[in-house]
């Protein structure tokens, strides 16, 4: 215990240990040393220490610190891959789109895609919690069909994205979505239902996405570093005014 | 009474004393231990403040001694702790 104060003892800034380092060596073995000392003595430097930086050094090392924080809690933060494809539909069909869209989102199919066994999605969430609330779960918050018009020739089309920790799996699943969609189509082709749509064809099969899309580190870290310095900016300013409301 | 820069200076007050012996007489006199980094962040303020100085200085254990200012500013403010200590045992009487 004693060694251990005495090297605790070290962390005082150097000129104070210039003009009091041996007393307080000297008190530390007159002492029987407790734990409480040990961080009486640390929190004893820290303070000296503060008392000697100046106001750059206290945002510096704030900032660094928020820096620190932010940087731990990005890379504990889960990578989150978008998987997109582009599906072509005829300009007539857009309205019918939508019916085939609420039976692929349904719970059957979704459900089906996520306890595939070569898929095996969400297993936390599925300890956790029904089926119901993990399909309502993907549907809301990792699904997304969006429709836009491509580029130049200005056809129809709409967007098939899903977003998932896993990159092969977030493509794996978009190809499901897309096989389903023409699997619909055809099905209500054939039965001749209203939602069969004329054309329907894959412009951009699934892409299998290089970066994950979250979470941004680098802007993490970046937030972190000047969060941290209008921290230490304004514990500077309550600091200064302590300080001046004392002297007055 | 907890506030170390008055314990050190009340106990100065009888004669010089190194960090130890104050520690001890500390103890005794107001049942507080103050630890190493308390003790000396105190005589570290109180003699920034001219009101205790350095005896001496060729021993690692350095006694200190109270000034004229440091018995000044302890007899002013025992003198208010005084008059709340008066004040708050009458009052408890007359509850």
């Amino acid at each position: 215990m004693r060694p251990l104060i005495r090297w605790t003892a070290r962390l005082y800034p150097a000129p104070w240990r210039d003009r009091y380092g041996e007393e307080l060596d000297a008190l530390i073995e007159d002492i029987q040393p407790e734990w409480e000392d040990l961080f009486n003595v640390l929190l004893g430097a820290l303070r000296m220490q503060m008392t000697t930086w100046n106001y750059l050094k206290v945002v510096a090392a704030v900032a660094l610190a928020g820096a620190l924080v932010a940087g731990v809690f990005a890379f504990r933060i889960q990578d989150r891959y978008v998987s997109t494809a582009v599906m072509r539909i005829a300009p007539a069909g857009m309205d019918r789109v939508a019916e085939l869209q609420r039976q692929i989102l349904s719970r059957k199919i979704l459900g089906e895609i996520i306890t595939r066994p070569s898929l095996d999605l969400y297993p936390e969430d599925r300890r956790k919690m029904p089926l119901e609330d993990v399909v309502a779960n993907m549907r809301n918050k990792a699904l997304r069909i969006q429709f836009m018009q491509t580029q130049g020739e200005g056809v129809p089309a709409f967007l098939v994205s899903f977003e998932y920790p896993d990159k092969l799996k977030a493509r794996l699943v978009v190809r499901e979505l897309v096989t389903a969609f023409i699997e619909q189509n055809a099905v209500a082709h054939r039965t001749r239902q209203p939602s069969a749509v004329d054309i329907l064809e894959v412009l951009d099969p699934p892409n299998l996405p290089e970066r994950p899309l979250y979470p941004n580190r680098p802007m993490i870290v970046t937030v972190g570093l000047f969060g941290g310095a209008v921290l230490g900016l304004l514990a500077v300013l309550v600091w200064r005014s302590t300080v001046h409301s004392q002297k007055t | 009474m907890t506030d170390p820069t008055l314990l050190v200076l009340a106990s100065l007050a009888d004669g010089e004393k190194h960090g130890y012996a104050m520690m001890e007489d500390i103890q005794r006199f107001a049942n507080v231990r103050l630890g190493p980094g308390t003790l000396y962040g105190a005589i570290t303020r109180l003699e920034q403040r001219g009101w205790i100085r350095l005896v001496g200085s060729g021993d690692r254990r350095r006694p200190y001694c109270i000034t004229g200012a440091g018995r000044e500013y302890l007899q002013a403010q025992l003198t208010s702790l005084d008059q709340v200590v008066k004040t708050g045992i009458r009052r408890l009487k007359h509850a």
